[in-house]
């Protein structure tokens, strides 16, 4: 097609006028037709509607509110119980959703970037030497109930997924440090990249004396010494390919209360994370990973004995989402396979070496019925040496009337493997004490009904959710006493069982950039009929707080100037810890944060921050520890902003 | 003047430049109009897929399609409403931007948003990443941090946006085709109303469609710095890799911009 056109007035003004109207029809259009020149495929996400209760914390309200640690985070948050508390190995955290708190919550999935940090020794986390930085985290998602048809066995009473920030792709850096009355740290990373990727590697390094003794005076030989080190590798060969390697470690030195102060521990933690992403276009996505992990533990005193052990994880994962049925559909298809292990003379006496093989296929899919009404149904069919083979699943039905919001009704099915020490141990805590095993130990089943609201009003500015539950937790794993001695002998069996329900509301109001409120309130109650064969006389239904509400708020002030602050309350309940045996009543209690922070530069932030300012020192957990009120200031600059 | 551009500027006097049209979709024959205004005399109009005049070789390639196909050795060619071709297709070509001359936009823009200090731009294919570096300069010069950000594939922005870590005052969405969609586009309004930010647009039908404001060149005035650009080439001045026009119109979403608080007497319109 060739011709010839002259400039003309009238027909520039009647093309023009066409053209006008034309383009008023679909602004897209242009886009869209340029888009097709491009060489990657491009698919928009449509709006995930969740079948499950979901909170996010972002890098934003991180920084903005000063949070020091991952349960930190995770504290003022609905439906999370959060206690600061030691274990007898070391743990100084105790993260649960919906109850059932107790030193290491075998119910509770926890990720990094995917990949599960849940330890297979007594079930739970170590939160406090996990290998992840502050300063890295992007966001941490938390999912509240049963998500096991997804994330597999232990993900029964939720999952937390703490997912850490890609690389920049250019030169860039930041150098922090801090100090308080009761705390130390430096904290460094620098980045660097180009077109086809990014890395980054960021260091972190904490000294604090810890927890005072029970009563507040003097030291609990809480001390605690860590250095963690990340590395973060981004390549992007081409627009729809993505590899991505990540390693790191956590080295901690800690003592342990209520022995002299020599007494010590130490954690090792270390892992690498090879992961690859492909956007297939129409045909969805296919995601690829393959890890490995290690963690050492070695204390003078576990309880009272000293201890090593070595725990060793390798897990392979393959996912494949899609989009179909004009978007309509969405599907998500997996596979995974783990093996998990650990060695340890004196805990598994006469058999030190313990392992488990777990390999797993998964299948979760979303359909849009109508504008409406989505269902939501997943399945999970997974394979191990402790628990045989286990089924998991969950449904759901969300009715949307208007687009602003999302009524859900829920059922989830969850198994929660026996941890290895609870199915395989042996050790002799004393010549009096020793822990056995038990090989016929089956995992605990949880069922969970929930209906939910969530709502975004005033053009997305306020968010607000209501979530109502029921579980029934059956075969429930606990101790007792297999023999009252000497020796006694204390042993585990599937005899317990427990119920629980409870109210999560949560209401959110943004402002404008960096000014926002928050407000949530979370009713718990258990009900628990364990039996009389519960070694500890462990009495769940008083061992969490039945109200707790948190208010928050943050603001961007003038020339520079930004401020938070944090209040919670929880009431009164009975600590309980599972590893020492010992219970404490904990009053009810406030809780107060503030912070101010000035950036007279972009790239310079300087801040004052205060934790627990409403007394001196609260004890939470039953081993006593006095979590001291906190005072702090730190200066951070970056670079290449 | 070298003799070869002088010889190349008397053929095209006597033969005119060539238009090559991705398509006859308006956005192009808008820009084509604005093209035959300026350059003044005649010019053959061809579609991407034909073949080129025989006599030609200075040439306006109107949309990616048109851009991307295969020139005669020696021609020069200026593209436009090309955001998907890459700066260097291995022959002399000059790119009239669909960004505004970035000094001028941060300009307008700080005009329009109180106390503008942080601007976040997202930007997912490579040709747009020029563009992106010209408005971080530009707002470097102006004392406006550009947080500009790669998003690839484009089907990631909404997770990006759940996890930002910065503030900003303000959103520019990049004229990159590959993030323009209307499923980003109705997260990003969603997003920056939840903010009680402005979302800013390259194109001026999206206030229509919701976006704060837009600050725009018109296509026509695309197609006009192209001419521009041509006569330049063809006179033997070193042509800029990179051209963008200079006429900005500034068109607020009345309601939209108060809500916000912009300055709505910076507004070359207002839309009611």
């Amino acid at each position: 097609m060739t011709k010839r056109l002259k400039p003309s007035a009238g027909l520039l003004i009647a093309l023009l006028a066409a053209s006008a109207a034309s383009a008023e029809e679909d602004v897209f259009e242009f886009f869209r037709e340029e888009a097709k020149v491009s060489t990657a495929s491009r698919r928009p996400e449509s709006a995930w509607r969740t079948p499950v209760a979901v909170d996010v914390v972002t890098a934003e309200e991180i920084k903005a509110y000063g949070y020091r640690s991952l349960w930190e985070i995770l504290r003022f948050r609905a439906g999370m119980d959060v206690i600061d508390g030691r274990s007898a190995d070391g743990n100084r955290a105790i993260v649960s959703a919906r109850g059932f708190t107790r030193d290491f919550v075998s119910e509770m999935q926890v990720l990094v970037d995917g990949r599960s940090v849940y330890s297979s020794f007594l079930g739970g986390v170590y939160w406090a030497s996990l290998p992840v930085q502050m300063q890295d985290i992007e966001r941490v998602e938390i999912v509240r109930g049963p998500n096991a048809a997804l994330y597999g066995s232990n993900a029964a009473l939720g999952v937390i997924n703490i997912i850490t920030r890609e690389p920049e792709k250019k030169a860039a850096g930041r150098l922090s440090g801090r100090g308080g009355n009761r705390v130390r740290s430096a904290a460094e990373s620098a980045e660097a990249g180009g077109t086809l990727g990014g890395l980054r590697v960021s260091h972190t390094f904490e000294e604090a004396p810890g927890a005072p003794t029970p009563n507040g005076v003097g030291e609990a030989n809480d001390f605690l010494h860590s250095n963690k080190l990340n590395l973060r590798a981004l390549l992007d060969p081409d627009e729809a390919t993505k590899l991505e390697f990540m390693g790191g470690g956590s080295w901690q030195t800690y003592g342990v209360p209520g022995f002299p102060v020599d007494t010590r521990g130490k954690h090792a933690h270390d892992f690498q994370l090879l992961r690859a992403e492909r956007d297939l276009g129409r045909a969805g996505a296919l995601e690829a990973s393959v890890s490995r992990s290690e963690f050492r533990l070695e204390a003078d005193r576990f309880l009272v004995a000293p201890v090593d052990l070595r725990v060793y994880q390798y897990d392979a994962e393959v996912l494949h989402r899609s989009a179909w049925a004009d978007e309509r559909i969405h599907s998500a298809a997996g596979a995974g396979w783990r093996l998990s292990g650990l060695y340890s003379d004196q805990l598994f006496a006469g058999r030190p070496a313990q392992q488990n093989r777990i390999a797993r296929g998964f299948t979760h899919h979303s359909a849009a019925l109508t504008d409406r009404v989505t269902v939501v149904a997943g399945v999970s069919l997974e394979n191990s040496r402790v628990g045989g083979l286990q089924p998991a699943w969950n449904g759901a039905a969300l009715y949307s009337p208007r687009e602003e919001h999302v009524f859900r009704v829920s059922y989830a099915r969850a198994p929660t493997m026996p941890p290895l020490f609870n199915k395989y141990g042996d050790f002799a805590l004393s010549p009096a004490t020793r822990f056995l095993g038990n090989p016929d130990l089956k995992p605990q089943q949880l069922s969970s009904w929930e209906a939910g609201w969530t709502c975004r009003a005033l053009d997305g500015a306020l968010k607000s959710g209501l979530a109502v539950y029921f579980m029934r937790l059956q075969d429930r794993n606990f101790n007792f006493f297999q023999t009252l001695g000497p020796p006694r002998v204390i042993t585990y069996d599937n005899r317990n069982r427990a119920s629980a329900h409870g109210v999560e509301l949560s209401e959110e109001y943004a402002f404008s950039p960096g000014r926002a409120v928050f407000a949530n309130y979370t009713f718990e109650r258990i009900q628990d009929d364990k039996g009389p064969t519960d070694t500890f006389a462990t009495d769940t239904r008083r061992g969490l707080p039945t109200h707790k509400f948190n208010i928050g708020g943050r603001a961007l002030l003038a020339r520079g100037f930004s401020a938070s602050a944090l209040l919670g309350y929880k009431d009164a309940y009975e600590a309980n810890s599972t590893t020492r045996g010992t219970r404490r009543p904990v009053a009810r209690s406030f809780r107060l944060d503030a912070r101010l922070a000035w950036s007279p530069r972009p790239d310079w932030t300087l801040f004052v921050a205060g934790h627990d300012l409403l007394q001196p020192y609260r004890v939470e957990h039953a081993d006593g520890t006095a979590v001291p009120r906190l005072y702090e200031g730190g200066v951070t600059k970056r670079f290449g902003l | 003047m070298t003799a070869l551009a002088l010889a190349g500027a008397m053929t095209a006097s006597a033969e005119g430049p060539a238009a090559v049209m991705s398509s006859d979709s308006p956005p192009y024959r808008q820009a084509l109009e604005g093209f035959t205004e300026a350059w003044g005399s005649s010019v053959t109009v061809v579609a991407a897929g034909g073949s080129l005049p025989a006599q030609a070789w200075a040439f306006a390639a109107i949309g990616g399609k048109a851009a991307g196909r295969r020139w005669p050795r020696d021609a020069v060619v200026v593209a436009l409403l090309a955001p998907s071709v890459a700066d260097d297709p291995g022959y002399a070509m000059s790119r009239v931007s669909l960004l505004p001359e970035p000094r001028a936009l941060v300009a307008r823009m700080r005009a329009l948003v109180p106390g503008l200090r942080v601007l976040r731009i997202f930007w997912s294919s490579e040709p747009a990443r020029v563009d992106a570096e010209a408005l971080a300069a530009a707002g470097q010069r102006q004392g406006v941090v550009v947080l500009s950000e790669r998003v690839t594939p484009a089907s990631r922005l909404p997770g990006r946006l759940r996890s930002l870590s910065a503030e900003a005052d303000a959103l520019w969405l990049m004229p990159d085709p590959a993030l323009v969609t209307e499923a980003n586009f109705a997260v990003l309004r969603a997003y920056a109303a939840a903010r009680k930010i402005p979302l800013l647009a390259p194109t001026e039908g999206l206030a229509e469609r919701g976006a704060t404001a837009t600050i725009a060149a018109s296509y026509a005035d695309m197609g006009r710095a192209a001419a521009l650009t041509l006569r330049a080439r063809l006179a033997g001045r070193a042509g800029r890799e990179v051209v963008y026009p200079e006429r900005v119109t500034v068109t607020a979403n009345g309601p939209a911009a108060r809500a916000v608080g912009l300055k709505l007497e910076s507004a070359d319109k207002v839309l009611p």
